[in-house]
């Protein structure tokens, strides 16, 4: 099995970056891990920046590359790997995340470093395979593999009661998997049974399903759609969140926040949305009002959550909710725009995150009722919390606002009701991200807790130039959208 | 790119600004208020040369329609839309923004002898800020630019308000503001979304001229008009201005009473064509403005905080304004918005004049007699005090007035309305006159301790008060410049202006005397009293409100359902958890191994699964 392609880097480096961890001594892993994610980022860029880049759809289809080599015969599986302007985009993002990700400090570079970044990288891998893969055997391969590493850093790094949180995660996720499978499965099965050659390459299994009729091609699009809904996740699918986001390590809540969540999302587009156009047009009015409602009813529960990680975890689902909004319109417009606000979403909630955890390094057991008073101590830090506060609003200006904004402007023709109502998810989310950022940057230490208990510095060093830049970027796209919404 | 220079001055400043506050802490030192001031001065001054520039360059024709068009780059292109972002400068824009940028300069000026050290290059980068959001509002192309401005002054005006951060009871007046105008937003938003749909286009210039199916037109109308209620503070969403006077003084008069309370105005202005499509928009507009003119007219006379009562007094004269926009004769509003601008801004920093005296005292009862011990603050108080009176020849005399007139002679006026704004006029005079007597007449009634600090302000602070006295004196004589026709007579017919001057100076008059009769020998003090209790609704409707339906989708919903659901079998998480219990103690290459293990197996089940079902 021979890979030679210009594709195969994106699978190939971060599974050498992943054994290269395990050469590199302890203490240097964490310097180890920033800097070859950045140099990884920095070849993702590259790769892709001639689609990212390209000023119209066209010059960016003629530069899309697909590669094919045949690997599972027995499946008629193979590793056929794309590359197009809306996979550029996630694996740049994935790049990202995993940068800022090993930004972060904490028990993780203490106990097991090794173990930590290793599974970092083999994240990237995962995730890589699954944003590249046309073929559906490799992508649930690919997505399967992604839940292993997060499974062990809520395990071993995570807090309390973390069992409970892994299982959970485990239980819902799997469940999503295991109906994936089935309909993967059945599809394949179909093909056995028509007698034509087994394929489960994207454009083959599209051919089969525009066959489907009823309720057959409803369950089997269920079937993809819960797994892809679990992840991401919609409400009602959401109730496995809030415990692994409390209990999970900061990285681990950055990377599913940023880049986990967006396997739903993406797959929803590459594979649902062609597999099953006729069901999704069928369920349409039903999935629109399913994410105007994770819009509001999370950004509810984060206006009664009392910790802000739990906090940030709800608004994170209320903004995906916009999100997929934006993809149910099944319009080309619509899909687009979803795809800016995923970018945005995933540069800001990576960067709330991260801004949060180096809030945690200043006094540990954060607690909303109990942190106070902060921003006179760390104004770096808080200024900046206060940026990225606006920009999770979605401030004008920013790349969440041109997103919210025109996913809600093309959704209004679809369904008005379901626009006004995810509408007020605005409202709402102004309310608790202002409660989010005041509690713990302004007011007075209650007493007990004393001003001796916060320690560390403010935002300097490595760290603040990686959060300038962020913000830099969340502005400089807010303004420059044609990047993301050529030829639409 | 005269008019973009002037949009990016503010924005210049609020960086150097923004540096110099950092700098300064990081050589832990407090910036000095001079430099800061200096440079938030400058940059507004400089904008305001260029305005001038800008206006004159639009030429005598006084045309309503000629403009200055500024393309910078395409916004938002997808589909059918296109937001280009560009700044467009025409009659009721350049009002605005003469009066931004110049007010702005004299407020920032002022501001230097208001503020102390501390923190003062954060205060000045506020400021500038502020004025280059509320440039963009009013010289956007395109409404998603106003949208920015709109937003954008919005959070401006969270950050001055909650200034002073050591009180959490200025964040929570800050927050208060916030929302409340995110939810008039909200309006915006969906008028956006409304006229994408009907217009297919968001720019101002051709949505003013596109015809709207009436039920599309009277939606839309309705959205903007709550959007307008948010920002200019009026009825349903005006309690958060009353609680904004947790600001500095200065931020107040600039913010407060100026300029951003006027963006509704505007935004009215600006549609006209499109608001006139719909008499039940104008209608609501109008009965609005008038309701809210009174009942916080009313409010006003029962307060004692001198920041209250003018902020009372601003929602009230605001209302005045849109009875203008909604009787449809807006260029009387947008006059008013511009004498207004003066003579309010005037008042709110003779107040942080007098606040500012006295050490922080803001309760009026607690004042009296300053009329010898500040004297330049008593005399251009004076000329602000006889200027929303309406007394002749001051600014205030002209554009009240035209509003009343307007208000029973205008296409949409009313006796009612009239009748209403007249009653308004009358408790205006009373309340300001109340105010004025306590401050400055009668025996001092200050403690011990002011009374030995009493001194009249330095020339930074007292220069704008005099330049402000002297608009607010004469800025009423160039008349409306933006009258487009008068041409446009419906409501009761032919009514002649002079009836109407006489009536309104006599109610001008009689409400004085009254205030003056009842105060100016009085020693009594009063507490402050709300007679509606609005505030005090809407924290239990909504602020409560909010919460028990947050309580109930956390509680019952979310833990009750969605979480049982999760714990349904308790003997499967305990497996679970016991499973992974022993997991955890491994080294790193165990895990390694199991996850190679993991995805191997996985594979395999895969292929041969899948293999023998083949077969």
């Amino acid at each position: 099995m021979e890979i030679s392609d210009s594709l195969s880097f994106f699978l190939t480096l971060p599974l050498f970056g992943m054994v290269l961890s395990l050469l590199i001594p302890r203490g240097v892993q964490r310097i180890y891990a920033i800097f070859a994610s950045l140099l990884f980022l920095a070849l993702t860029v590259y790769e892709a920046s001639g689609i990212l880049f390209a000023g119209s759809s066209e010059l960016a289809a003629r530069l899309s590359v697909e590669h094919q080599l045949l690997w599972l015969p027995q499946l008629g599986s193979r590793l056929s790997l794309k590359l197009d302007s809306v996979s550029a985009w996630f694996v740049v993002l994935n790049a990202l995340t995993a940068v800022i990700a090993f930004s972060t400090k904490g028990a993780w570079y203490r106990k097991n470093p090794k173990l930590f970044t290793s599974l970092g990288f083999f994240l990237l891998f995962g995730l890589n395979a699954a944003f590249l893969s046309l073929d559906l055997v490799v992508f649930y391969l690919a997505y399967e593999s992604v839940f292993i590493p997060m499974i062990f850093m809520v395990g071993v790094w995570g807090e309390r009661q973390k069992a409970t949180a892994v299982f959970r995660f485990f239980l819902m996720s799997f469940l999503g998997s295991i109906l994936m499978l089935v309909s993967l499965f059945f599809l394949l099965s179909k093909q056995v049974k028509s007698g034509a050659g087994v394929s489960s390459h994207l454009s083959d299994l599209v051919a089969l399903s525009s066959g489907l009729e009823g309720a057959e091609a409803k369950l089997v699009f269920l079937g993809f759609f819960l797994a892809f809904a679990i992840k991401v996740p919609l409400v009602p699918f959401h109730s496995w969140l809030k415990d692994v986001y409390n209990l999970a390590p900061f990285p681990a809540t950055i990377w599913m926040s940023a880049i986990l969540s967006k396997l739903g999302v993406y797959g929803v587009i590459r594979f649902v949305e062609p597999l099953f156009p006729q069901v999704l047009g069928f369920f349409q009015g039903g999935l629109l009002f399913l994410a105007a409602v994770s819009v509001i009813y999370a950004a509810l529960l984060a206006y009664r959550a009392n910790h802000p990680k739990e906090l940030l975890a709800y608004s994170s689902i209320s903004h995906l909710g916009f999100v997929m909004l934006g993809v149910f319109t099944l319009k080309a417009q619509g899909i687009s725009s979803a795809i800016l606000l995923s970018v945005g979403h995933t540069l800001v909630s990576a960067l709330l995150f991260f801004l949060l955890s180096k809030v945690e390094e200043k006094k540990e057991g954060l607690d909303l009722l109990s942190v106070h008073g902060l921003s006179r101590r760390y104004p770096v830090l808080f200024v900046a919390l206060f940026v990225a506060v606006l920009a999770s609003v979605s401030l004008p200006g920013t790349l969440n606002f041109a997103g919210e904004f025109l996913v809600l402007l093309n959704a209004y023709p679809v369904s008005a009701f379901c626009t006004i109502l995810a509408g007020f998810g605005a409202v709402l989310g102004a309310a608790y991200m202002l409660k989010f950022y005041q509690q713990m940057g302004f007011g007075t230490p209650s007493s007990g807790t004393s001003e001796q208990v916060t320690r560390g510095d403010d935002l300097g060093g490595f760290e603040l130039v990686l959060v300038f830049v962020l913000i830099l970027f969340v502005f400089y796209f807010g303004f420059q959208t044609s990047v993301f919404l050529k030829g639409n | 790119m005269m008019i973009t220079l002037l949009v990016l001055l503010p924005l210049l400043g609020f960086f150097l600004n923004g540096f110099y506050h950092f700098s300064a802490q990081a050589r832990k030192t407090e910036p000095s208020v001079v430099v800061a001031g200096v440079i938030g001065t400058i940059a507004l001054f400089a904008a305001f040369a260029l305005a001038v520039v800008a206006w004159l360059s639009l030429g005598k024709s006084g045309a309503w329609d000629v403009g200055i068009e500024e393309r910078l780059f395409s916004w938002m292109k997808l589909g059918t839309l296109h937001v280009e972002f560009g700044y467009r400068l025409d009659r009721l824009s350049g009002i605005f923004t003469l009066v931004i940028t110049g007010v702005g300069s004299l407020i920032h000026l002022y501001s230097i002898g208001y503020m102390e050290n501390k923190g003062s290059a954060r205060y000045f980068a506020y400021l500038n800020l502020f004025c280059f959001m509320m440039l963009n509002l009013v010289l956007g192309s395109s409404l998603p630019l106003v949208f920015l401005g709109w937003e954008g002054v919005g959070l401006a005006s969270y950050l001055l308000i909650g200034f002073w951060s050591g009180e959490m009871a200025n964040i929570m007046a800050a927050q208060k503001a916030f929302l409340m105008n995110r939810v008039g937003d909200l309006g915006l938003l969906f008028a956006m979304f409304i006229a994408f749909k009907f217009a297919g286009t968001l720019d101002l210039a051709d949505l003013s001229s596109y015809s709207f199916k009436p039920e599309v037109a009277t939606a839309f109308g309705l959205l903007i008009f709550l959007a307008c209620t948010g920002k200019s503070a009026q009825i349903p969403l005006f309690t958060w201005l009353p609680d904004a006077m947790a600001g500095p003084t200065p931020v107040s008069a600039l913010i407060h009473a100026a300029t951003m309370v006027t963006s509704g105005i505007y935004l009215l202005a600006r549609l006209n064509p499109v608001m006139g499509q719909s008499p039940t928009v104008l209608f609501v507009i109008a009965a609005v403005g008038a309701g809210t003119a009174l009942m916080s007219a009313i409010t006003a006379c029962f307060q004692s905080d001198i920041k209250k009562v003018l902020a009372y007094s601003t929602i009230s004269q605001l209302g005045f304004m849109f009875v203008a926009c909604g009787v449809g004769s807006p260029e009387t509003g947008v006059f008013h918005v511009m004498t207004h601008a003066f003579f309010k801004a005037l008042l709110f920093l003779g107040a942080g004049s007098v606040i500012h005296a006295l050490s922080g005292t803001q309760d009026i009862f607690k004042m009296g007699g300053l009329r010898s011990s500040l004297p330049l603050t008593f005399w251009t108080f004076t000329a602000g005090w006889a200027a929303i009176l309406g007394l002749p020849p001051f600014s205030g005399f002209f554009s009240k007035d035209g509003i009343l007139h307007e208000s029973l002679v205008a296409a949409h006026g009313s006796r009612v309305i009239f009748a209403v704004l007249a009653f308004t006029a009358f408790l205006t005079a009373f309340y300001m006159t109340r105010l004025y007597i306590l401050v400055f007449f009668g025996q001092s009634r200050l403690s011990e301790g002011v009374r030995k600090h009493v001194h009249e302000s330095p020339i930074v602070m007292t220069l704008p008060l005099l330049f402000l006295g002297l608009a607010a004196l004469a800025g009423g004589w160039f008349g409306a410049p933006v009258r487009f026709e008068s041409g446009h007579h419906g409501g009761v017919g032919e009514v002649s202006p002079y009836l109407i001057m006489v009536i309104s100076v006599f109610i001008a008059a009689a409400g004085a005397f009254l205030g003056y009769r009842k105060y100016f020998r009085s020693n009594h003090s009063e507490k402050t009293r709300d007679p509606f209790r609005v505030d005090e609704i809407y924290t239990v409707v909504f602020g409560r409100g909010t919460e028990m339906v947050a309580s109930f989708c956390s509680r019952f919903i979310e833990e009750g359902v969605f979480q049982r659901i999760l714990q349904f079998s308790g003997a499967a998480v305990d497996l679970g958890g016991n499973l992974f219990k022993t997991v955890q103690t491994g080294s790193a290459q165990g895990y390694l191994l199991m996850m190679v293990l993991a995805v191997v197996a996985l594979v395999c089940g895969l292929i041969f699964g899948v293999h023998g079902y083949g077969n």
